[in-house]
């Protein structure tokens, strides 16, 4: 009974107390290693180095096919237009491509996402990259909502800051020699601007990009749904909760001497 | 009352393996390694808040980045003792698997069933899961050090 006792404080105590998730407000967070001193032992970390996505951006590709819903959850997605429209006469085939979305009465939505094109093994393909001539639809404040990031070695990835525009739009050329199929993967977080991960919404964005199509795509893009059962604030139950389980929790173990082994 | 169940889980499952032998009985897997290697390679690969970084899991993981133990603690601060034991303690539950890690849930829930392994909930909208072979660096860092606290060292 004494070694019941013993597991179970400690494990009340650290459900009463569990606390947020962060958001990585910082798009470069996503590039950085997980434990900034982890491979050089006399390097010792600052407070703001720890906890990086350690190469991961969560584009839902194939090659990084987890997406922001992993850690985003609890709120309500966006609904998107993807349009794809192939330019007129371009030999190399380049695309403009275009995610947007309708402004809300009120202050606009605060939107982020990382998005990359690969090929079916998710290896990256073909050369992103922004507008030369950007609308006010396409910036904030005059600066360009999206920035390209050489997420790893020869892997490009851009991403959208959220700044009130409302719409995304980029340019996509096709690789030399290769027929496709690509896939543009991304997802666009709706943020309650809360800075931690509960309470936002996720639109994912996974399409196949035809090498040579000469007409316009467009496609609805709904609200998606979390991978993972979660409830609405994915917080820790607190400390009534805490107290709750705890009394609970003893209740049973007066009527459990000899508890079995579980394997969850 | 939905969100209650699963933590009564969790806790009786605590103290059903706390109170639990060391897996098999053979030894505790290396605390240093964990530390360096297997806790960031678990927080990159698992630890995510709708995962295993939420506190309704029985296997959960707490850190820099992620779920924080403490809420007032600074969200990219190292990792502190408390999390790095807990998350220590929840991983070594995982290997209980008489001697054999590749059994454990800890490997053979992330490898895909295609790679031999048990799979599940957690996989990404392709439907494989998290590591799609033996292979997989990660999953061979987590069978060494799993290894080294069951005898059987690769």
């Amino acid at each position: 009974m004494r070694c019941l006792l013993t597991a179970l404080w400690p494990a009340l105590a650290l459900l009463a107390w569990a606390g947020d998730a962060a958001a990585f407000s910082d798009p470069t967070r996503f590039a950085m290693p997980f434990r900034a001193a982890a491979g050089d032992p006399n390097q010792t970390p600052s407070l703001d180095e720890d906890g990086g996505g350690d190469g991961r951006w969560f584009t839902g590709s194939a090659s990084d096919s987890y997406t922001c819903e992993v850690c985003h959850s609890g709120g309500q997605a966006t609904d998107m237009v993807l349009r794809m429209d192939p330019l007129v006469g371009d030999p190399a085939g380049t695309m403009e491509i275009i995610l947007s979305w309708a402004a809300p009465p009120g202050p606009p939505p605060l939107l982020a996402g990382n998005f990359e094109v690969t090929d079916d093994r998710g290896l990256p393909a073909g050369a992103m990259r922004l507008p030369d001539d950007p609308t006010p639809q396409d910036q904030c404040g005059g600066f360009p909502a999206g920035s390209l990031f050489e997420a790893t070695p020869q892997r490009p990835v851009l991403g959208y800051l959220a700044c009130g525009a409302t719409r995304f739009r980029f340019l996509w050329t096709p690789p030399v020699g290769q027929s496709g199929p690509f896939w543009l993967s991304g997802a666009m977080v709706h943020s309650d601007d809360q800075t931690d991960s509960d309470g936002d919404g996720v639109t994912k964005v996974s399409a196949a990009i035809l090498r040579g199509a000469s007409e316009q795509y467009e496609e609805q893009l709904s609200a998606g749904c979390g991978a993972l059962g979660r409830g609405p604030t994915g917080r820790g139950v607190g400390l009534p909760g805490g107290l709750l389980l705890a009394w609970f929790g003893l209740c049973v173990l007066r009527r459990r001497s000899h508890p079995g082994r579980s394997k969850t | 009352m939905r969100r209650s169940q699963p933590l009564l889980v969790a806790t009786l499952a605590t103290l059903a393996i706390a109170c639990a032998d060391a897996p098999s009985g053979r030894g505790m897997p290396d605390r240093a390694t964990f530390d360096a290697v297997v806790y960031p390679l678990l927080m990159r690969d698992c630890g995510f808040s709708t995962c295993h970084g939420a506190p309704g899991r029985f296997f959960h993981l707490y850190g820099p980045g992620r779920m924080r133990l403490d809420p007032t603690s600074e969200p990219f601060a190292p990792p502190t003792a408390q999390e790095l034991e807990l998350s220590f303690q929840r991983s070594i539950a995982m290997l209980d698997s008489q001697g054999r890690p590749e059994a454990s849930l800890l490997l053979a829930k992330p490898l895909d069933p295609q790679a031999g392994g048990a799979g599940h909930q957690g996989v990404d909208h392709f439907g494989r899961d998290v590591y799609t072979s033996e292979q997989a660096p990660a999953y061979q860092q987590l069978l060494r050090w799993a290894s080294t606290g069951t005898g059987v060292l690769r």
